[in-house]
């Protein structure tokens, strides 16, 4: 089954990366982000089956946006991006609806893990 | 790590790395100045920001040292951000050094060695310090547990760890008490790579974890090892959001302490849980760094300008060389629908598809001018391309010098072609050098000499007619022109008896060789000169001049020109033959009756409004045979600057149009007077007049040299 992904981070290195490991996988980009806003539009646009969410992002960062999102779908699926040092933020995302995290540097089997997880909670 | 990555990607993360060390570098210039006040909240958001996404882009390439130096970075920003550090002097300084480390490593990694090169430890280190220096601003004061753990266990406890388990309440953290069984775990950086190890790591933070059978010694990349065993684990999440990321069952998971309750009884993690892993413990660092509650999100009010972030991607420039050429020989073309369109126009006049035909013609022309702007501008940059690096340079020249410099930097958004932009740099470095080194005096000597104790360098850009003009000034001592000519005239450069104004003196200071610095210093006078600035701004179509005033300071100014490929001129015909006129240049044209022309020291000149002004005929210049002329006035064309003006004489003036500039290829070389060569609509060749030199001429420099002119 092929999952469509919405990938929001405000650096396109790992937006790459993302796609890479999502295009390897056999599923698809459904779109792309580059902060918190553009997501929140993005998502209402491309309606994706699992969101990639990174948290520190100009203009609108993601637990604004993870909220936003599932405030407006309460059936999303949203995946924190998050590095070493935002304890709290990923607890702050999950209680505000989002369903897993990874954590960066990526691994390749996490980042599936987590999208597959993502699907079946 | 299992993801791969090509040269491709290392490039891209070359890349954005270098334009956040950019906005780092840039964030502190600003920031020192803010120091031990109110620090600018976005600004630091975005500096954080900078730092993460490399941390984060590193660690996926496998950079460890540039991973590593970001995150103390990060860390040590966090905290200032948060509140939880006050910044001072110390750490504005360690932060610069951080930053120079940065670029080194960036330096290095493009090079493509490993980034081992240099020993980023003190660094690191020293970050460290910093953060762990200083009691935090408003540290939640460390109580004991809220419940008695074996002193045994306690004791063998890093202090952090016993500080967070005295802050519980106080940060509202729970206790769990976790039973784990992990199949396949590697020793990775800093913990233990597992996903749930990761999971547990990234949500707080794992104390005393152990194992039956015992963890090996901290080896990234050795092989698997089984975890089975318990930690103390301290976050800020309840059960039930660990219920949702954590494959646990329930009775894996035992709560010790929510924030807020009564102490429970003393728990007992197994009594002989004594030592935490002996070689390095499985908690990452961060806990003293949590984010601060306050996500950049909520500080920003709604509505508030977001920081400027340009986006951009890189184009070789040879493409944008081809999009200029081919749109340069469309706008031509078009040139010569027109007239074609004009001609049919009068020959077939009661035609309707004609005049749709006009307007067609016209319409592409409109979208032709737009599409030719916008190729342009692509190649265009803001000269703060490299304005930007100077405080930098300034400021640390200051200190290494110890004076007091202040950099002033007005209209860094003027736009100059990318190439002319890059070529400046060098140049532009060596004049602030020389102004911070030899320019500006030590406070002292400032205070003695009646001014304030802070030297100013102010370097700005305009656009001057078809010029953009680039001036560094500073307040010094100024250059003592005898002292230029005394050794000029040591040099052989100037002539022992010739007069020379001061001015004239002080631009031997470009001639080749040329150096007055009494004493070599570390920053500039070594041997390097003026010549090789004056030889590069050359290179790019540029001159320079320097003005100064003992005492008072110096002022070097240069202008170059704007050196766009498509360019508006001024048609105009002298001896039978079309020339350009680049539309910059002109000012005025006016109709001239022959008898107001005066002779004056053998030029012509007319009178204009309450200025004398030279006149230059064209077809002299190009010996060209004037066509008799009948009328008793000649049309002439004013082109020139503020200061300096000069008259072209010429036949007519037939229209305005774009042109574009096409070289005059190597057989013709330079020919004096002359920017270029442009093919008009209807095929014919017209030459683009250099205005600058004729000026030149005009004034009579150079007259003898080039003996083309003869003083009528």
């Amino acid at each position: 089954m092929s999952i469509r992904v919405l990938i929001v981070d405000d650096a396109p290195f790992m937006r790459k990366n993302l796609a890479k490991i999502i295009a390897e996988k056999g599923w698809e980009v459904a779109g792309e982000a580059g902060n918190g806003r553009e997501a929140i539009e993005q998502f209402a646009a491309v309606k994706p089956d699992v969101v990639t969410m990174d948290i520190t992002m100009p203009e609108m960062d993601g637990i604004a946006a993870v909220k936003a999102i599932v405030g407006s779908d309460p059936s999303a699926r949203v995946v924190m991006c998050s590095a070493v040092g935002q304890q709290d933020m990923i607890v702050e995302a999950v209680r505000s609806g989002a369903k897993d995290f990874i954590v960066k540097p990526f691994q390749k089997e996490r980042v599936i893990a987590a999208i597959e997880g993502a699907m079946s909670k | 790590m299992s993801l791969e990555f090509d040269a491709e990607d290392f490039q891209a993360f070359l890349e954005e790395a270098r334009s956040h060390l950019d906005t780092l570098e840039q964030g502190l210039l600003a920031l020192e100045g803010m120091v031990g006040s109110q620090l600018d909240i976005e600004l630091l958001n975005e500096m954080f920001r900078g730092a993460h996404s490399i941390k984060g882009a590193a660690g996926m390439l496998g950079l460890k040292t540039v991973a590593a130096l970001t995150h103390q970075m990060e860390n040590l920003l966090g905290a200032v951000r948060s509140g939880k550090h006050a910044l001072n002097e110390r750490g504005v300084e360690v932060l610069f050094e951080s930053v120079d480390a940065l670029g080194t490593l960036l330096v290095e990694l493009g090079g493509g060695t490993v980034g081992n090169g240099l020993d980023i430890t003190p660094t690191v280190q020293a970050l460290k310090e910093i953060l762990d220096g200083e009691p935090p601003a408003e540290a939640p004061q460390a109580s004991a547990p809220p419940f008695a753990f074996d002193p045994a266990f306690m004791a063998g406890m890093s202090p952090k760890h016993q500080a967070l388990l005295g802050r519980l309440d106080a940060e509202s953290r729970y206790l769990y008490e976790v039973s784990l069984d992990l199949d396949d775990c590697r020793w990775g950086d800093e913990f233990i790579d597992h996903a749930v190890m990761e999971k547990l790591c990234s949500l707080g933070d794992v104390i005393g974890l152990l194992s039956d059978p015992p963890i090996p010694p901290h080896a990234p990349g050795a092989g698997p090892f089984r975890v089975v065993g318990s930690a103390l684990f301290v976050t800020t999440a309840e059960p039930a959001i660990l219920g949702i990321l954590l494959p646990f069952t329930g009775d894996q998971l035992k709560v010790l302490h929510a924030p807020g309750a009564t102490p429970s009884p003393a728990p007992s993690p197994a009594p002989e849980a004594v030592a935490p892993p002996a070689t390095s413990e499985p908690a990452p660092a961060p806990a003293a760094v949590t984010v601060p509650k306050a996500a950049p999100a909520k500080d920003a009010p709604a509505g508030k300008k977001p920081a400027a972030v340009t986006q951009s991607i890189r184009v070789d420039v040879e493409r944008l060389d081809l999009l200029m050429e081919v749109v340069g020989e469309l706008v031509i073309g078009n040139t010569r629908l027109a007239q074609l369109g004009s001609e049919l126009e009068n020959r077939y006049d009661r035609e309707p598809l004609v005049g749709t035909l006009n307007e067609t013609i016209a319409q592409v022309a409109r979208l032709m001018s737009e599409l030719q702007l916008t190729v342009m501008r692509v190649r265009m940059i803001p000269v703060e391309r490299v304005f930007s690096k100077f405080p930098r340079l300034i400021r640390d020249l200051a200190r290494s010098m110890n004076k007091d410099i202040r950099l002033e930097i007005f209209g860094q958004d003027t736009e100059l072609d990318k190439t002319v932009v890059e070529e400046l740099e060098d140049p532009l470095v060596h004049l602030l050098r020389n102004a911070a080194d030899h320019g500006i005096e030590t406070p002292d000597v400032r205070e003695a000499a009646g001014k304030s104790r802070t030297g100013v360098i102010r370097l700005g850009a305009h656009r001057e007619g078809n010029h953009i003009v680039i001036s560094i000034e500073d307040d010094g001592g100024g250059i003592r022109p005898e002292k230029i000519l005394a050794k000029a005239r040591k040099m052989g450069i100037a002539t022992a008896d010739g007069t020379y104004s001061d001015m004239e003196a002080l631009q031997f200071i470009f001639h080749p060789g040329f150096s007055t610095a009494e004493k070599v210093t570390d920053v500039s006078g070594r041997g390097v000169g003026m010549d090789v600035v004056n030889q590069n701004i050359r290179k790019i179509k540029g001159a320079i001049q320097v003005v100064s005033r003992v005492g008072e300071g110096s002022k070097f100014i240069i202008k170059l020109p704007l050196t766009l490929a498509i360019t508006k001129a001024l048609l105009i015909k002298a001896g039978g033959d079309f020339f350009a006129i680049p539309l910059d240049a002109v000012q005025e044209s006016i109709r001239v009756a022959n008898s107001d022309i005066k002779t004056v020291n053998q030029r012509e000149v007319i009178q204009l409004r309450d200025r004398v002004v030279p006149l230059f005929r064209l077809t002299q210049a190009f010996g060209l045979q004037p066509l008799p002329r009948a009328s008793r006035y000649s049309p002439v064309v004013i082109v020139g600057g503020q200061n300096k003006q000069i008259g072209l004489v010429v036949d007519s003036l037939e229209g305005e149009q774009d042109v574009v500039i096409k070289s005059m290829g190597d057989y013709l070389g330079e020919i004096r007077g002359v920017a270029g060569a442009t093919i008009l609509g209807d095929g014919r060749v017209a030459l683009i007049l250099d205005i600058a030199t004729l000026i030149d001429e005009g004034e009579g420099k150079d007259r003898h040299e080039s003996g083309a002119y003869h003083a009528v």
